[in-house]
């Protein structure tokens, strides 16, 4: 079962009773299309069965017996999925899929204190992040629901939003073959560990590199019909640009306006960069994230804050990304993919280093999955 | 414990420099580790839980930071980790992206 979770009185105050209609309905249709979605189907069921729920909405939760809850807190709406979770697995419906629609002013980010607690390294306050919905406990760090949200932006008109539902829809019912070409673009400095990450899906296609590419330099045609993009460069928090980097030189790399007019209909895309998910206060012209999902990607993996990594071989970031991309390639859907990459990362690193450290903690809680997270590529083979 | 002015600590600056030589120059600052991941995370991975309390009092964290500036005038900190063993030994690096 796919749960669709999101708030009633909060969508209608941004989008207006028209607006929230337009979403409503667009949430049932997705609905039907996962009930129709072959590849989900299980056993003698056919497709994913849903439930839409609306967190500050008595009528939407009377049937589980339970009580609408402030849509501003997310420690209370993380309760309310942990007892929705237990009631629908009591009538043996128990949900594997999490969906959350809308940004942080729908359905809040949980605010985590930063694991690395000492401002002088890094100044994040707190993390913005989605691990407490994906956790059945209150250690959020590892994990246990393959969860997703799909982000609205600043703007109280409804476009975003929609877009991306049509995506989600469009994901359930398009499962024709499609080629798996793939793109890699890297601040020239971590190009080594970079491209380790970009071969595991690449099959010996060139990592892209800035320097020497800039934003200008840059082909669209590059993304022009990829399904699966990497990313590795760095980010600001208050900048849509991502820059690269070569001993002290930071060009710009990447902006927005690049995805215009390109097919990324249903790309995965996934970025290390800094702040590449942070979406607080922004719409499509000024993330990049958003900017993608406007265009049809139908998955966004990146980061909320500061993130971390190494130059020769995979660390942090990079490895999350490795095992996120891997899963992907072998047509996990997205959810179950970044749900297993925590895990096997948080496996590796006790493994390697003897224990989980501050920014190791850190990267499992920043790094979050826009889009649906029952979404997978189309795979040839089938 | 290595210090800056220790020549183990020269030793480190030396190898960070090796890996991000735009890190030339930049003092390293001691950092406060925090206490070890919580037993619950363990738990859940069903791993046993390792020794991190005795080898987090064995390592030291150093970070070098550094404002930088983009080519569009953008002003960011750049910022590598290095983790030391008490012997002044580079273990591992990070850095920010």
């Amino acid at each position: 079962m796919e749960l669709i979770l999101s708030s009633k009185q909060r969508l209608q105050a941004k989008y207006g009773q028209k607006g929230f209609q337009a979403l409503h309905a667009k949430m049932e249709e997705l609905q039907a299309a996962l009930s129709q979605d072959a590849l989900l189907s299980t056993g003698t069921e056919k497709g994913l069965p849903s439930a839409l729920i609306y967190v500050d909405d008595e009528t939407s939760l009377a049937p589980y017996r339970l009580r609408p809850v402030n849509p501003a807190k997310p420690q209370a709406i993380k309760t309310l999925i942990d007892r929705l979770e237990r009631r629908l697995a009591a009538q043996k419906q128990a949900p594997h899929y999490f969906l959350l629609v809308g940004g942080d002013d729908i359905i809040p980010f949980h605010r985590l204190p930063n694991p690395i607690t000492d401002a002088t390294w890094d100044d994040d306050g707190e993390v913005y992040s989605d691990s407490g919905y994906a956790s059945r406990d209150a250690e959020y760090v590892v994990p246990e629901r393959a969860l997703g949200r799909l982000p609205d932006g600043q703007s109280s008109d409804p476009a975003l939003l929609l877009a991306q539902l049509d995506t989600a829809i469009a994901g359930h019912k398009q499962r024709a073959a499609a080629s798996l070409r793939t793109m890699g673009y890297s601040a020239r400095i971590w190009r080594t560990a970079a491209n380790q990450v970009y071969q595991t899906i690449a099959g010996g296609r060139r990592l892209r590199t800035s320097p020497p590419q800039t934003a200008v330099s840059f082909r669209r045609a590059w993304l022009d019909g990829a399904r699966l993009l990497y990313f590795n460069l760095h980010g600001l928090v208050d900048k849509e640009m991502w820059y690269g980097q070569q001993g002290e030189d930071y060009p710009l790399a990447f902006s927005p306006n690049l995805v215009d007019g390109v097919n990324v209909r249903g790309a995965v895309i996934a970025s290390e960069a800094c702040y590449g998910a942070y979406t607080i206060g922004k719409d499509p012209p000024t993330s990049i994230a958003l900017r993608f999902l406007r265009c049809g990607a139908a998955c966004f993996l990146g980061s909320t804050c500061r993130s971390y990594g190494q130059p020769k071989e995979p660390g942090e970031a990079d490895l999350l990304v490795l095992y996120f991309l891997q899963y992907v390639f072998h047509r996990l859907p997205v959810g179950d993919a970044l749900l297993k990459a925590k895990i096997d990362y948080a496996k590796r690193q006790i493994r390697h280093q003897g224990l989980l450290d501050e920014d190791d903690q850190k990267t499992l809680l920043e790094f979050v999955l826009y889009g649906d997270p029952s979404f997978c590529l189309p795979d040839q083979r089938r | 414990m290595p210090t800056a002015k220790t020549p183990s600590m020269e030793k480190i600056k030396r190898q960070v420099v090796k890996l991000y030589p735009d890190m030339t120059g930049v003092e390293p600052t001691l950092v406060t580790r925090q206490q070890p991941a919580p037993p619950a995370i363990y738990k859940k991975l069903n791993m046993p839980q390792p020794h991190g309390i005795a080898i987090e009092q064995s390592q030291y964290v150093y970070v070098f930071k550094k404002t930088v500036q983009t080519a569009d005038g953008t002003s960011f900190q750049r910022i590598v980790r290095a983790v030391v063993s008490k012997e002044g030994r580079l273990i591992r690096t990070t850095t920010s992206k």
